[in-house]
């Protein structure tokens, strides 16, 4: 090793053209949106006191129905969350007894902002959503994991969505 | 040609006698017919005299109001891998196996021009695959690399942020094709759970890339979420490893799609809730009112967790070190409107105005009245997450998980979801219980 030219032959690697290269993250700010539809909103409001015995005696019902749910959260004064537009019809039965105020809004779509490493990115999260309030899309829920935002909209908001936030937040993070 | 990278975090390097093991464990790959790639972190952890922190700490301690320059501080950061590369290298001479130390940017690793968080944008080998063919052993320096501004002279070194050499250990195996990329550290390999607070948990022997990209992103600290991604999108297996021992470990590869089961539960660091009631903003106005809040935060590069965004109330949690930045950002903000009627909101974090946001209020109140968005703040949470593959779909996940907690009495605050996972924001006080209750909960003891 020690005769070898190797220092000099490192030095002018980066000038060489044609070698093997890999493009390995992807920049800053390159987001993909994928649509899920046919999906129901809903808002569970009103629950009585104490409310951790209410919400849990609503999530039980829930499930004994059988039906799935995502995006649970929980609110003052209840809880909310999204199922299959399928499901909204044992959704609303389960919670039939329940006292407080039920509200559906059914046709809703789900669209996924994917951008890798987008939690650990530093202030990237609430840019992609301080672009996502500048279209004229009506957002009725948000939430994140950590590499995507997940925002339910119906389906006019859906397209917007998909048409114009991947260039919003590409000029943004520029 | 059968290449393996073998990165080795601080600990695995700290010492003579624990570089000793991790160069035993390079020599043993060479004797397989490997031809290995060396990375190295700094030597040690926090505290300690070589570790990065440590020598980040040789320009902060100057003078603490003053922030370094970013390009310096990664000058002299990188410092660290540059020593561990040069003592591991000779340490393998001393073996007697031919070595080379290589800086990140040697090694071929060109990043963007962002310094202390850098990305990979591509890797030109040539230089390391010489250094192979001549039957040496190179050394690389992890979390490092360069990028070229023509208004400076040669290449700028850069540093790659936290994991910053699991990232490259990741990148270097897919840009070689290894035959596998083996992250050695000081514990077997990932468990269901931290096992200071869970002594039982087990160690899994294999993960999906997502899964584990998944639990580090939510507090798991055994492997970089990046350099999952990385291994993910050029399909390297990537394995988990003890320096100090012959266990098994943990492969991170591809698995069965199909599959589904509960893979851990982790826990992520103190965190703080803000609630921001929205209720007295006029609907005309819901949406620029958020725009600004958002603008705010990305602007001071605020992380959020668990946003929970309706059109009544804004709520986020952000890491405890984040707290007091985004309290003062925005006690006493002031956001004008003018559309549909003109409307001054004020914000003020509390039950009580703070000194700053009385007197806003009592200026603006000359002009018109201000319209207050009163600010919940929780402090002294944390998060925890139920980390599953293809499990998180099944109904009553949620009350398997909320009647753990409530039957011991442990208060959730809020609750965030995604495919992948579940998390809760607890009490801080909490939180050992609370990872034991869903660890039980879910007999993750059984987990493989």
């Amino acid at each position: 090793m020690q005769e070898a030219p190797l220092a000099k032959h490192l030095s002018q690697t980066s000038d060489l053209a044609g070698l093997p290269s890999t493009n390995f993250e992807r920049p800053r700010g390159q987001v993909e949106v994928t649509i899920a539809s046919g999906v129901t909103q809903a808002h569970l409001a009103g629950l009585p006191d104490p409310i951790t015995a209410s919400r849990l005696d609503a999530l039980k019902r829930i499930a004994a129905e059988g039906v799935s749910i995502d995006f649970l959260k929980f609110t003052p004064s209840g809880l909310s969350f999204v199922c299959q537009d399928d499901d909204s019809a044992a959704v609303e039965k389960a919670l039939s007894g329940l006292q407080g105020n039920l509200e559906l809004q059914p046709d809703r779509c789900i669209a996924s902002i994917q951008a890798a490493n987008m939690r650990a990115e530093e202030g990237l999260t609430a840019l992609i959503i301080s672009q996502l309030a500048a279209l004229e899309a009506q957002i009725v829920h948000l939430a994140d994991m950590h590499d995507r935002l997940l925002a339910v909209t119906d389906s006019a908001g859906a397209r917007i969505i998909e048409a114009e936030i991947a260039a919003r937040v590409a000029k943004a993070v520029r | 040609m059968r290449i393996r990278v073998l990165k080795f975090g601080g600990t695995s390097v700290r010492t003579p006698e624990a570089r000793m093991q991790a160069a035993l464990k390079v020599v043993k790959a060479k004797e397989q017919g490997v031809a290995p790639v060396v990375v190295v972190s700094a030597m040690g952890r926090r505290g300690e005299p070589y570790a990065t922190d440590t020598l980040a700490a040789f320009l902060r301690d100057i003078d603490p109001s003053v922030e370094p320059d970013a390009r310096e501080m990664d000058l002299a950061m990188a410092c660290g891998e540059v020593l561990s590369a040069v003592v591991f290298s000779h340490m393998l001479k001393t073996l007697g196996h031919h070595a080379m130390a290589m800086r990140g940017g040697q090694a071929g690793i060109r990043t963007d021009g962002r310094y202390g968080d850098a990305r990979i944008m591509e890797i030109h080998p040539i230089g390391l695959i010489e250094v192979i063919r001549r039957g040496a052993i190179p050394v690389v320096c992890g979390f490092q690399g360069v990028w070229t501004d023509g208004s400076l002279p040669g290449a700028e070194l850069t540093t790659l942020g936290r994991g910053g050499s699991d990232t490259t250990a990741a990148a270097l195996g897919a840009a070689l094709k290894a035959e596998a990329v083996e992250i050695y550290t000081d514990v077997d390999g990932l468990k269901t759970s931290d096992p200071d607070f869970v002594p039982e948990a087990p160690t899994l022997a294999s993960l999906d890339y997502a899964e584990v990209a998944e639990i580090a992103h939510l507090g798991a600290k055994v492997l970089h979420p990046r350099a999952a991604e990385i291994g993910q999108r050029f399909q390297v297996p990537l394995w988990v490893k003890s320096t100090f021992s012959e266990s098994e470990g943990t492969l991170i590869t591809s698995l069965d799609p199909g599959g589904r089961r509960m893979t851990g539960v982790s826990h992520a660091g103190q965190m703080v809730w803000f609630q921001m009631d929205l209720s007295t903003v006029l609907p005309a106005q819901r949406a620029a009112i958020g725009q600004r809040i958002y603008e705010v935060l990305a602007k001071y590069r605020i992380s959020l967790y668990m946003i929970d965004d309706t059109p009544q109330s804004i709520g986020f949690s952000v890491p405890r070190s984040q707290f007091t930045d985004v309290k003062e950002l925005f006690d006493g903000l002031v956001m004008p409107m003018r559309e549909p009627e003109e409307r001054v909101y004020i914000m003020q974090a509390g039950s009580e105005p703070s000194q700053e946001t009385e007197t806003q209020i009592r200026l603006l109140s000359e002009w018109a009245e201000p319209v207050i968005i009163p600010i919940a703040v929780s402090e002294g949470l944390t998060m925890v997450s139920v980390v599953g593959r293809g499990a998180m779909n099944q109904p009553g996940l949620f009350v398997r998980i909320m009647t753990a907690l409530a039957e011991a009495e442990i208060p959730v605050i809020q609750v965030s979801d995604s495919e992948s996972s579940v998390s809760i924001l607890v009490p801080e006080s909490e939180l050992k219980r609370s990872v034991k209750r869903l660890h039980d909960a879910f007999e993750l003891e059984k987990a493989q």
